[in-house]
């Protein structure tokens, strides 16, 4: 997205609001319109409706806390459109004593859980907005952790000798305790949760045989510590809230406090089965904020990880969703794939998964001899793999039963709720970001983006197994143009310079120390990029201050949005038919938590 | 001051400063960092390393900022390609010879060398010769080492010797690549200041001996606090790893206290914190020491207390490096617990008229003073202090007052002095003759035609001030101070009023000591206690029998040979400290561990009355606990619980009890400290009575 596009919308902008709207342009960065707080719903409904591009997929809305500026919090709000292949940056502005801000949630439904977790992270109020409460914390949590004044270290553990000083946070507040700082959170409708819990609650004993029930925390179908709350009537869903925030392990908040080398680590661990697709967008968002381009090489050895990443990370779906609705075989031949993938991740960088070997400025180091070969030797056999496992499922007639017509969301439905992937593809939208908004030479391949027509849990399987296969021909297509030549790019001040200059020359000495034991500098910006990954749109937002920190690292995450449409996606369906939905939008808790 | 401030423009902002201004400092005050290797605030500027040249509009060439003063109307660029090709060039330049230390230099991580090459300088070496080689490092000192290969040239430790410490034992030899930082012939670095030119050094060019290899700075932990070597109060930084060790220490800039440098004996004197501790409780068991619980030695040392307490047989002295809070808490279970009137900080004699110096000094009639007020001051007195040896950072603010400002300065001493040579005058005066030259001194001040031979002198001290006096201790321990205190009213009378007297004291809470009323005191049953060095002579005669002692300092100075006959004399000595005193003959009956300055939290009072705070910066060793929360346990165990059980309830409960530091909270001391009110130093001190 260019600046000067993000500028030509800014200037209709003016046109419509006025003064109340003016440019933000951070260095490095695509630009975006900063608006009143007070026209932060009519400016969305223009952006949705209006705007040249007509915004329609909403991407999320994150804050960033700059403590001592006046005012405090910015709320980036990034949208997308799904026709015009473009996105934009939008921003307001709210500030202490008591942040807050009209929600969208109405204009755009997939508002509703970023909403959630920028109050439970920073504590700033979305008036409007039907279920306020947090998200990723404890219920009872006091403070807001994102929040530059909260400090990283967390609570202090309760032990016998301190046991009477420490207020374990989870507990319930004491009567009269304000743990939100002095706001009526009931001034909102009574959540969800709590119509549902208290729903539950009376409907237990009516004889109706309606109860709520548990399904997870701990559930091998659920993909990961996930709870849902399930009201059922019988065996049929009458309605779902998830609840998540269990393998929440403040990745954006450590993020903060480490350099960006070491931050490139905790990416491996989000959606921890696509490690290299997480660093793969991390880099690029850093790469965007420095102004770095990697060599060709780089580029195109990214392409083909990432595409291998991508059939690793659809074969562990593919085989635990065929497990999950009994498909017990496909389970040991997906990972018996897997595996070679695996092999070829440790044979380059010495890991098997949580490799960090894209990083910014390229690649950690050149692949080494037996990765090309072992590569070949994949590429020979996939294809007839794949097969084979189309063989046991496509026309199966069971698998059939189980997943056609089942866990179906519309087109409409999914674009507005920000679900994304072959969630979104199999209800027909064709949107793939490496099409829509190619990166790392993505619009120099031959690639079909398969999509479905009836948004339910077969066109979905149908999608993702067919976007193996064209992974499969992308990365035949990038290995014949791979070209000796550097991995990384030559700019010593980001990348440290080979170990073998380090004796020779004072100027290498004195960058790879600083840059080994500082980090990199990155210059006051922001960087964003996004990129596809096997889940859907996987976007880095990083604001750089010019220290080797980044000061915010906002982490946008397929599975996050797509798990807010699930409660859609099962309304009326049986219990058997959530296990087959849950695992058809394949989320990974990892990076819904962070 | 001109209220005409001169108006120009750096990289499009707009600045106003004071005429006169250097341009690099002109920067900095709009946020512009200008990058610096031989420019020093505290130096004369030399222009030597390039590293400042900027873009003047109008100069053909670029300009070097660090000595440009600002002029009305100046455009500057700092960040423009010029400059910036400049500043590659020169760093290329100064790279050329550098040697590859990095990984091995103490100054990495922490090195302005590496930080400008990052920001500023070429990512590639372009030379393909071989550098220049010496011997390396050189010792040219007991604490420093020189590598001369490391060192860019850029003077400051030799401008440090020259401008600020006046000790010239370095020196530039040779020219062009062959140029060398070295000492003279038969002359080591052995300033007591030397060290700091280990903190100017910009490159790992010279570093401590003491500390060389302690750790790479990430690492470390860095506290505030203050050192304890005297009774300045510089203000220190303690750098600590693991939690566990202190590896060295680095100044921290106070303008009130040291100016922003520090002595080598404080710098480097920081091994009793980790070495020869003491770091469990140990009680006598057949005529051995041997570790034992807490409850234990409290147990057997409050017993002790207690029955001579009772008895009237008990002496206490505790060491003037103790927190205040220490020395409060003690005092407080000295007077209200165990009724014991024998208290003092210091087993050397003291005249009874001068216990407190400075109150000594206000009954003369001078206006008790700062250490800062020695650089303002046109003429500066010493009377019986050795501030070389004694006080070496107040060395250096009289020698910048005398070489920078133009003040004048008068020696009254036994000998000359090495501050002599920057003296108007010396006045000596004979042992024991010490009133009556003072005596002679202020007459000469009063009146010409009686200056039996000091015309000069009283001349020069007749002009205007304002004056400044330093008091030595020394004075207080002449048995002639009363006669020496009439002498000095006279001087005070003679120099007028508005002269200011700072009392310099030995160690670095006898302030904080004798605020709190640590010596003896009147008490209205048993008359006068017993000063330090008469509770010595009343163990040799066994009038005293027990003693509890904290720390060694109090016994340190005092007769050896009478601390003996004391030490075998005594029936029981109950020890308190950080490390059990190596020449302590007897064993003690017990002996708690106390925490040093490095391992909690707490207050000194430098020598004029600041009260500053030091931070804990490591974990205490061993078993060892704070002096206060010790006095606490032994108060518990006598019976009498105190009420205040954190360092901040001790230090308010301290303030209050306490006239001088009425009106000082915890929190505001901040890292600066605060200065204490001086003017009620006269008033005795509540906890005194009991």
């Amino acid at each position: 997205m260019e600046f000067e596009q993000t500028r030509r919308i800014f200037e209709k902008a003016r046109e419509r609001f006025g003064e109340d709207v003016s440019l933000s342009d951070r260095p490095n960065g695509e630009g975006s319109i900063v608006v009143e707080p007070s026209l932060i719903r009519d400016f969305t409904r223009w952006v949705r409706d209006e705007a040249e591009g007509s915004f329609d997929f909403f991407g999320e809305v994150c804050a960033t806390d700059f403590l001592g500026r006046s005012p405090r919090f910015d709320l980036t709000y990034t949208v997308y459109s799904t026709t015009a292949n473009r996105h934009l940056h939008y921003k307001t502005r709210v500030d202490d004593p008591d942040p807050q801000v009209d929600s969208v949630v109405d204009i755009f439904p997939g508002a509703g859980w970023h909403e959630r977790e920028i109050f439970d992270m920073f504590g700033v109020r979305f008036h409007g907005h039907p279920d306020l409460r947090r998200i990723l914390m404890p219920e009872h949590w006091r403070g807001h952790p994102l929040r530059k004044d909260y400090p990283l270290g967390g609570e202090e553990v309760q032990f016998s000798s301190n046991f009477a000083d420490i207020t374990p946070q989870t507990l319930p507040p004491a009567p009269g305790e304000d743990i939100f700082l002095g706001w009526d959170v009931l001034e909102t409708q009574p959540s969800s949760y709590t119509q549902l819990l208290e729903s539950g609650a009376e409907l237990e004993h009516d004889g109706e045989g309606r109860m709520v029930i548990n399904m997870g925390p701990q559930h091998p179908s659920t993909h990961g510590v996930l709870r849902l709350l399930l009201e059922l009537d019988g065996e049929n869903v009458v309605k779902a809230v998830p609840d998540i925030g269990f393998l929440h392990t403040g990745i954006e908040k450590t993020g903060e406090s480490l350099n960006y080398q070491q931050a490139l680590t905790l990416t491996d661990r989000m959606d921890y089965l696509s490690p290299m697709g997480n660093n793969l967008a991390f880099s690029l968002s850093v790469e965007r904020l420095i102004g770095l381009e990697p060599p060709e090489r780089a580029t195109i050895l990214r392409v083909i990880f990432a595409e291998l990443t991508r059939i690793q990370s659809h074969l562990v779906w593919l085989g635990t969703h065929a497990l999950d609705l009994g498909a017990m075989s496909a389970f040991f031949y997906c990972f018996r794939e897997r595996d070679q993938i695996l092999d070829m991740f440790e044979m380059v960088s010495g890991v098997r998964m949580m490799t960090s070997y894209i990083c910014p400025g390229g690649l950690r180091e050149d692949v080494t001899d037996d990765f090309v070969p072992a590569l070949e030797r994949f590429l020979k056999v996939f294809p007839d793999r794949l097969g084979e496992y189309e063989t046991l499922l496509t026309r199966n007639p069971i698998w059939l039963e189980r997943t056609q017509g089942v866990g179906k969301i519309s087109a409409e439905d999914a674009v507005a709720y920000g679900v994304s992937g072959a969630s979104l593809r199999g209800s027909g939208v064709r949107w793939d970001v490496r099409k829509a908004e190619p990166y790392c030479g993505y619009d120099t391949y031959d690639f079909e983006v398969p999509v479905g027509t009836n948004g339910d849990v077969y066109d979905r399987y149908l999608c993702r197994i067919e976007e193996m296969r064209q992974s499969h021909r992308i990365i035949r297509q990038a290995l014949s143009r791979l070209q000796p030549g550097p991995v990384q790019a030559e700019e010593r001040k980001v990348v440290p310079p080979p170990k073998s200059e380090i004796g020779q020359s004072m100027e290498s000495l004195i960058h790879h120390f600083l840059i080994t034991t500082i980090g990199f500098v990155a210059p006051p910006g922001e960087g964003h990029v996004p990129t596809e990954t096997g889940r859907g749109l996987l976007s880095f937002y990083i604001v750089g201050d010019g220290s080797p920190k980044p000061y915010r690292m906002r982490a946008r995450t397929p599975s996050f949005a797509n798990l807010q449409a699930l409660p859609r996606m099962l309304e009326g369906c049986l219990v058997a038919d959530a296990v087959a939905t849950i695992g058809s939008i394949d989320i990974v808790l990892g990076e819904i938590d962070r | 001051m001109s209220e005409e401030l001169v108006t120009l423009t750096i990289d499009g902002v707009t600045v106003r400063t004071a005429p006169g201004t250097l341009l690099v400092e002109a920067a900095a005050q709009a946020g512009i960092l200008i990058p610096v290797y031989c420019y020093h605030p505290k130096l004369a500027p030399v222009g030597a390393c390039r590293m400042c040249l900027v873009e003047v509009e109008g100069a053909p060439k670029l300009i070097a900022s660090c000595t440009t003063p600002v002029r009305e109307g100046m455009v500057v660029y700092t960040d423009n390609q010029r400059v910036r090709k400049a500043r590659e060039g020169i760093l290329e330049f100064l790279l050329v010879h550098h040697p590859l230390d990095c990984p091995v230099c103490d100054k990495g991580g922490e090195c302005p060398l590496q930080d400008f090459t990052y920001q500023f300088g070429p990512s590639r070496s372009r030379f393909r010769y071989p550098k220049r080689h010496w011997d390396k490092p050189l010792q040219i000192g007991p604490n420093i080492l020189l590598d001369r290969e490391r060192c860019i040239m850029c003077f400051r430790c030799v401008r440090f010797c020259e401008e600020i410490s006046h000790h010239r034992q370095l020196g530039v030899f040779q020219r062009g690549n062959n140029q060398e930082i070295g000492t003279f012939p038969g002359q080591p670095f052995d300033s007591r200041f030397a060290g700091n030119t280990i903190e100017l050094c910009p490159v790992g060019a010279l570093t401590g001996a003491p500390t060389r290899f302690f750790g790479r700075t990430w690492e470390i932990g860095h506290t505030p606090s203050v050192c304890t070597g005297c009774s300045t109060g510089c203000n220190i930084r303690v750098d600590s790893r693991h939690g566990s060790e202190v590896v060295r220490l680095w100044s921290r800039e106070n303008p009130a206290t040291d100016d922003g440098w520090l002595c080598d004996p404080g710098r480097f004197g920081y091994g009793f914190v980790n070495d020869g501790r003491l770091e469990e409780p140990l009680v006598e068991s057949d005529g051995q020491c041997v570790p034992a619980t807490w409850q234990q030695a409290i147990a057997r040392a409050g017993a002790v207390l207690e029955q001579h307490a009772k008895a009237g047989t008990l002496g206490i002295l505790t060491s003037p490096r103790m927190t205040s809070e220490e020395l409060f808490s003690v005092s407080k279970l000295a007077r209200t617990v165990l009724k014991v009137p024998h208290l003092d900080h210091t087993a050397r004699y003291v005249h009874p008229a001068a216990v407190d110096l400075r109150a000594f000094a206000a009954s003369a009639g001078f206006t008790p003073g700062t250490l800062r007020d020695i650089q303002d001051a046109r003429q500066i007195i010493t009377i019986g202090v050795d501030l070389s040896r004694e006080q070496p950072v107040t060395d250096l603010r009289v020698k910048k007052a005398v070489t920078q400002k133009g003040a004048e300065l008068v020696v009254v001493d036994a000998e000359e002095l090495e501050l002599s040579a920057f003296a108007r005058h010396t006045v000596l005066w004979q042992p024991g003759d010490e009133a009556a030259t003072v005596m002679s001194l202020a007459n000469a001040v009063a009146s010409p035609s009686e200056a039996n031979g000091m015309q000069a002198v009283g001349e020069l001290l007749r002009q205007e001030g304002p004056k400044v006096v330093l008091l030595g201790w020394r004075v207080g321990e002449s048995p002639d101070a009363e006669r020496i205190g009439e002498s000095l009213a006279a001087l005070a009378q003679a120099l007028g009023p508005g002269t200011r007297c700072v009392t310099i004291l030995r160690h670095c809470n006898s302030r904080g000591a004798l605020d709190l009323g640590v010596h003896p005191a009147e008490d209205p049953v048993s008359g006068r206690g017993m000063s330090g060095e008469e509770m010595l002579r009343a163990a040799c005669e066994g009038r005293i029998r027990a003693l509890w002692l904290l720390g060694e300092e109090p016994l340190q100075d005092a007769d050896p040979d009478l601390v003996r006959r004391a030490m075998e004399n005594l029936e029981a000595l109950v020890f308190q400290g950080w490390s059990l005193p190596s020449w302590l003959e007897r064993v003690p009956d017990a002996a708690l561990p106390s925490t040093t300055f490095a391992e909690m939290d707490g207050t000194f009072t430098n020598t004029h009355g600041r009260v500053q705070r030091i931070f804990r910066a490591i974990r205490p060793k061993g078993k060892s606990r704070p002096g206060w929360e010790i006095v606490n346990d032994l108060a518990q165990a006598l019976g009498h619980p105190f009420d205040s059980r954190t360092v901040e309830a001790v230090f308010e409960e301290m303030c209050a009890a306490t006239p001088a530091y009425r009106g000082l909270s915890w929190n505001s001391l901040g890292v600066a400290g605060r200065e204490s009110q001086a003017d009620s130093a006269a008033a005795a001190p509540a906890a005194a009575q009991g």
